[in-house]
């Protein structure tokens, strides 16, 4: 009887433990599929110039920290207002990513690294080019949706191309 | 004999299901203000330690901070850097020329993610005077994501942008 309650103890220690600890290679592959899934999305409601979609995929939070291609660091609010304005002086906004890198921290924290190459025309006509811009999203799982929780963009100042219509 | 079996495989089943010290577990484990406080002051406390290693030009130290991984990714005004490596020989070069060096930070703000990660940012400032004469000075803005390694907190990724003036 001490062999069965031994066999069934070392079974129940097995089964409870093994999974749990570590993300096994097949979530790891779902959660850079689902950042990946994230990061075209914001890039989608960029080009569009959608700022209801684009404010959907930041999370509206106190902590939330952005970090603008200007140095301006913007809290949820004024990064909303301030998208609002730059997508109101521009006609088109076109981008073009050059390499995202995912790293996961857990199955709820993520990093996204995104080099990225821009094109903005002006209503007034003046295109402005940015040949690499850096963006660093850290991202955040909540209720099944990955929410940009910070921030970061830099970038050399943009070459203007054209400055008619 | 049953009930001491069930006994033995539930008591068995909570002392294995304790999040081990090395792994943080899959699932977010609750997050206490307390923790969060703990977690600020430490990763505060790191960057105040990396701040002295770049104010005493030791190279080597500063480039401690950042994880010797394939893992680590560096990104300085839009450019990645390729590796670990590459940023360690950018800082040693760095201080090979340099005769004093001043770093600091202004407007720290952490977040806290998990038990085992954080993101801070900040506004730096640096200036340097050159072995020949020459000053440097440069200012912008960083983000360090935190990542606790075998008790160590390390930077996992680091983002900054800025503006360099040659004085």
């Amino acid at each position: 009887m001490k062999t069965k309650i031994f066999i069934v103890a070392l079974l129940v220690f097995l089964a409870s433990c093994t999974p749990k600890q570590e993300l096994t290679q097949q979530e790891k592959d779902q959660i850079k599929k689902e950042v990946n899934s994230s990061i075209q999305t914001i890039f989608s409601a960029w080009q569009t110039m959608d700022i209801n979609k684009n404010s959907h995929l930041f999370l509206n939070t106190s902590e939330f920290t952005g970090i603008g291609v200007d140095g301006s660091i913007l809290n949820y609010d004024e990064m909303i207002k301030m998208s609002k304005e730059t997508f109101g002086l521009w006609s088109e906004f076109k981008t073009s990513i050059v390499k995202i890198d995912v790293k996961i921290i857990t199955s709820e924290i993520a990093i996204a690294t995104v080099i990225y190459r821009a094109e903005a025309k002006y209503k007034t006509g003046q295109v402005d080019n940015w040949d690499s811009i850096g963006s660093t999203f850290v991202l955040k799982k909540i209720n099944n949706e990955w929410k940009v929780i910070h921030f970061q963009e830099s970038s050399m100042p943009p070459k203007t191309v054209a400055t008619k219509k | 004999m049953m009930f001491k079996i069930f006994f033995t495989s539930i008591l068995l089943f909570i002392i294995s299901c304790q999040p081990s010290s090395k792994q943080e577990p899959a699932a977010q484990s609750k997050l206490t203000t307390k923790d969060s406080l703990k977690i600020t002051q430490e990763v505060l406390g790191v960057v105040n330690d990396y701040t002295q290693a770049h104010n005493n030009m030791d190279a080597a130290k500063a480039a401690d901070y950042f994880v010797n991984s394939p893992e680590f990714v560096c990104v300085e005004n839009a450019e990645l850097d390729p590796s670990w490596d590459a940023l360690a020989k950018m800082i040693k070069n760095w201080y090979s020329n340099a005769a004093s060096a001043k770093f600091g930070w202004e407007n720290e703000k952490v977040l806290v993610l998990s038990k085992n990660s954080a993101a801070m940012t900040g506004k730096f400032n640096f200036e340097a005077t050159l072995k020949n004469k020459k000053k440097y000075a440069s200012t912008g803005h960083a983000t360090i994501v935190f990542v606790k390694q075998n008790d160590q907190w390390k930077f996992y990724h680091y983002h900054e942008s800025y503006k360099a003036v040659n004085k």
